[in-house]
């Protein structure tokens, strides 16, 4: 007994530890991941809630203690409020007064000094009407009513009173009849506005006493919105609904499978061509040139994408330039929406080639030179060995270079970012829906990294994701039947 | 026995399963609620100066502040953040700040420089500053949620728009909080008032403003005969006399973009998104004629075949096209290139304003360094210094072209408006700027006015001026309704 539970605890205190860690590893950088980026497909995640800030935090533990505080500190906040208020009241007299002295001013009687005292007392009490408001001990921030017209307040008399009023006047010697006539008419009804919404301000601080309930569920209430504008929702299939109800992402989904019925073929005909070319012995110097052709392999995609957008800006780029000379055809890559996908098949074909042709050029190699020999003796000519006798033969690695290639397709991205970020922009027409505005040639992937990038809509650049993945998961899955269910692998 | 092991190995393995998936629920549903702010850094040398923030709001002890050089100016401030500043100046209190910008290279060299300058006036405070910090919004983020206080930066500055988006989150610290009443009050009368506000954001201080930034017209000398056009009608002048496409030479440079275009659409009384009033303009009167103006008035000019930042900006500095409409951080490349320039504001259309977008440079305070109140005062004392500096001021002005918004620099600036004629130019121009909004939902506007706007090329350079500006009111009803959808959303 003894002995079978030792020889037992040692692999399994082994077994256990590399489960444990093999878990972790597998959850944390596997599982996790990939449920969480599903779930926020299916949430109104933006650049605000995706990743709370310790206001979250903060905004819940205030909750729990608000109401218990505002009641234990009524007379105090009371108090406070009627103070500012009669600041605030103060404050509108003296906006009065400013009024009148600017509607009546003259370059003759106008005095600097004296707007300038006006703007000192008004801006004093405010700064202490503020002070009182964004107290910790009054709370009274928390308020809407007496935040959002004080806040504008103030702000309209920054910028659309003193502003300007410092613009004609401060450094004038001479003020004008002109600098006059503008100031009334720009500066009278911000002073006029300012007064209005200090108006709305002192009567929400005047409710806090009057009414000292309604001020603990406001208060309580903002408290509840800046949570919940903080906090992640569940939307359900709201975001695939937006993602389809435009004829957007149909059309770019269009457009990726039309650009890999077009980038495909392109793509295996000049590796398979130029592998074939460049094995044949008759070409000198082929291991070198071989190794040229190689280069846009290494050359780094961003490279060698704006190298080619700069070979293709309108007008000034070499290659439209001289194709425009040579043949007289304007090539627009900015503008149409064709040229622009054209271009983006050349260079998808100039990046992918060498992929195709090192696949080509290895199956190639593995043909037994009998074979070729036997052909050679048998009277075949060129076409027909290549026809009936190599091209099968390479058959199933060309097979699986498409594969791969047309997936390379399927998630075009970088091209299209960085010739014309997917455009031009232009009304989307596709049958069954209202055109739309868009950028014509947003792929799928390049859909959407705009939506999480450009709109910060993170849940429905997830929704556009998983999308992306379903159609790759079918692919991959279809090609798997094929090859391995229908036997296509033994061919 | 043997037998069973396999078993329990798969018991273990759906245990530990449980646990861990459990545990990463409860991490990420929800933190400890209780401990609302970060950890505990590491105890310092000295111990922390006391009064808690919370219950006894500056507000209440006005009577007790002091008055303090900073830089160049005296502001009152309160007697703990007084004394210590005293004791950093002495050097009897240690403490290290990280600070960080995202900008380049030549920038980063004079910032560098003012650091180095404070440390020696501030010996007790040492900061490690990151000049180039690659995704900075996100790092520092990342680094709060994380509660990595350590290496998060504890000040940091970029445009004022990320305001909302940082105060709402949490991520910054409003001074406001710890800074009393006549603090504020003194510091208000430091800036310029566009750029003060501009750090205001819901009642409360978040940042201190040290530069602003934004478009101006920007003209060659030799090629406008010496002139900068101050109304439409000249620069259309100029521009007619320049545009010949077959030669390659056009009326206007002008890169176009939603925020670029701007000042057309306030010189007719349009907006984007006025976040008093959380209204949408796309559609506004003023907005749907600044389009048409653009569109019928500006781009018969201009090399429309590509209107983006690298084209339309070799078009200037090859002396293809008189003016170009852009902004400071192009001066250093047209410099190289153009050696006449002058700069003014975009001209008036009939008398009415174009106001472009500006951005003012702020510094913030970052959550992660309000846990340590050491910490926390060497971050303002040096946002403070840093913004309230003459000599930093100008030093950043003449080496690497920012425009100052600080009140006693803007007057150093404009008795020496003939030494600076560049700074000059942007600061007057900018001085009648709108700023960018702080809300985030500015973010939802840009999308689908870029996408009308590209449209309105696209139409243009295809079907011609007259379709291109039928199709503007079209497009910006779209783009409005695709914006009000957004918010709703």
């Amino acid at each position: 007994m003894t002995s079978a539970r030792e020889r037992l605890l040692y692999p399994l205190k082994i077994a256990a530890l590399l489960i444990l860690g093999s878990l972790v590893v597998y959850i944390s950088f596997s599982i996790f991941p990939i449920a969480y980026s599903i779930y926020i497909a299916f949430t109104d995640a933006s650049a605000k809630n995706i990743a709370p800030g310790p206001r979250l935090y903060e905004l819940r533990e205030a909750k729990s203690r608000i109401t218990e505080y505002l009641e234990s500190r009524k007379d105090y906040i009371v108090g406070e409020a009627v103070k500012a208020k009669t600041l605030v009241d103060e404050t509108i007299t003296i906006l009065d007064e400013l009024s009148t002295t600017i509607a009546s001013a003259t370059p003759e009687n106008i005095s600097v000094a004296a707007i300038n005292r006006m703007r000192g007392d008004v801006d004093g009490r405010l700064l202490e009407v503020k002070s009182i408001v964004v107290s910790e001990s009054t709370k009274l921030y928390l308020d809407p009513s007496i935040v959002n017209p004080l806040d504008r307040a103030l702000r309209t008399l920054d910028y659309r009173v003193w502003q300007p009023a410092d613009q004609l006047l401060l450094y004038k010697i001479h003020v004008t009849e002109e600098d006059l006539a503008r100031l009334k008419e720009t500066v009278l009804p911000a002073v006029d506005e300012a007064k209005i919404l200090l108006g709305e301000a002192s009567q929400s601080l005047e409710l806090v006493g009057s009414n000292y309930n309604g001020f603990i569920d406001r208060a309580m209430g903002e408290i509840d919105r800046q949570i919940d504008e903080l906090t992640l929702h569940f939307v359900g299939l709201e975001n695939f609904r937006r993602l389809f109800d435009n004829p957007r992402f149909p059309y770019s989904l269009f457009k990726t499978l039309l650009f890999v019925v077009t980038s495909v073929p392109l793509k295996m005909i000049a590796g398979v061509t130029l592998a074939i070319i460049y094995t044949s012995p008759l070409i000198l110097g082929r291991r070198f040139t071989r190794g040229l052709l190689l280069l846009p392999w290494a050359i780094p995609i961003l490279l060698s994408v704006t190298t080619w957008r700069i070979l293709f800006t309108p007008e000034r780029g070499f290659l439209s330039s001289t194709i425009e000379g040579l043949l007289g055809y304007r090539v627009d890559i900015y503008v149409n929406e064709w040229h622009a996908f054209a271009l983006y098949n050349i260079v998808e074909v100039w990046l992918a080639y060498p992929f195709v042709m090192t696949v080509t050029m290895a199956a190639l190699a593995s043909i037994p030179r009998e074979y070729l020999e036997a052909a050679l003796v048998d009277g075949a000519r060129t076409f027909q060995t290549l026809r009936s006798l190599v091209l099968p033969l390479i058959l199933r690695p060309l097979a699986f270079a498409a594969i791969l290639t047309t997936g390379a397709s399927l998630q075009a991205f970088m091209i299209p970012l960085l010739i014309n970020n997917g455009g031009p922009a232009k009304s989307i027409p596709l049958p069954g829906y209202t055109p739309t505005t868009g950028y014509s040639n947003e792929m799928m992937v390049l859909y959407g990294y705009n939506r999480a990038w450009l709109d910060q809509d993170y849940g429905l650049s997830a929704a556009t994701f998983l999308v992306v993945v379903s159609i790759l998961l079918v692919y991959a899955v279809a090609w798997y039947y094929l090859l391995y269910r229908r036997g296509w692998a033994s061919v | 026995m043997a037998t069973s092991s396999p078993r329990i190995i798969i018991a273990v393995a759906a245990l530990l399963v449980l646990i861990i998936i459990a545990g990463i629920l409860l991490v990420t549903r929800e933190r400890a609620p209780t401990t609302p702010t970060l950890p505990t850094p590491t105890p310092i040398q000295t111990p922390p100066i006391t009064t808690p923030p919370t219950q006894t709001p500056p507000v209440t002890q006005p009577e007790t502040v002091r008055e303090l050089v900073i830089g160049t100016s005296k502001i009152r401030v309160p007697p703990d953040f007084y004394e210590f500043v005293s004791k950093v100046k002495r050097g009897d209190v240690r403490v290290t700040i990280n600070f960080w910008t995202a900008m380049m290279p030549f920038e980063v060299k004079v910032i560098d420089r003012a650091v180095k300058q404070f440390e020696s006036e501030y010996p007790g405070v040492k900061i490690q500053y990151t000049g180039t910090v690659a995704n900075m919004k996100e790092a520092i983020k990342a680094g709060i949620i994380a509660g990595d206080v350590e290496n998060t930066a504890h000040v940091f500055t970029w445009a004022h728009d990320w305001t909302g988006e940082m105060a709402d989150g949490g991520f910054i610290v409003s001074l406001s909080k710890y800074l009393p009443r006549e603090t504020i009050e003194d510091l208000r009368k430091e800036y310029a008032a566009l750029a003060f506000s501009s750090g205001v954001y819901k009642l409360e201080l978040y940042g201190l403003p040290w530069a602003i930034e934004g478009i101006a017209l920007v003209c060659n000398l030799d090629m406008t005969g010496g002139v900068l056009p101050g109304k439409f009608s000249q620069l259309e002048e100029i521009m007619k006399r320049w545009y010949n496409p077959e030669r390659k030479t056009y009326g206007l440079a002008w890169q176009i973009d939603p925020y670029h275009v701007y000042p057309l659409i306030t010189a007719f009384g349009g907006f984007y998104y006025d976040e008093d009033r959380d209204a949408v303009g796309v559609n506004s009167a003023g907005a749907v004629e600044g389009f048409k103006f653009l569109l019928s008035k500006v781009f018969p000019y201009m090399f429309t075949g590509d209107l983006g930042h690298e084209a339309q900006l070799s078009i200037f500095e090859e002396g293809r096209a008189p003016c170009i409409i852009t902004g400071p951080w192009n001066i250093p490349r047209i410099k190289e290139k153009v050696a006449r320039i002058a700069i003014g504001p975009i001209p008036e259309i009939d008398g009415m304003k174009p106001k472009p977008f500006s951005g003012i440079k702020l510094l913030w305070i970052t959550k992660a360094a309000e846990a340590d109140r050491n910490r926390l005062y060497a971050s303002i004392l040096f946002a403070l210094w840093f913004t309230l500096n003459d000599d930093v001021t100008r030093m950043l002005m003449e080496e690497a072209g920012f425009i100052p918004v600080k009140v006693s620099s803007l007057d150093f600036l404009r008795a020496n408006r003939d030494k600076y004629p560049i700074i000059a130019g942007f600061s007057m121009a900018l001085a009648d700027s709108t700023p960018m909004p702080k809300s985030v939902k500015m973010a939802k506007v840009w999308g689908p006015v870029a996408e009308a706007l590209s449209s309105m090329i696209t139409i243009y350079n295809e079907k011609g001026r007259e379709e291109a500006v039928a199709s503007v009111s079209k497009l910006l009803d779209e783009a409005q309704k695709k914006i009000l959808e957004a918010f709703k959303g």
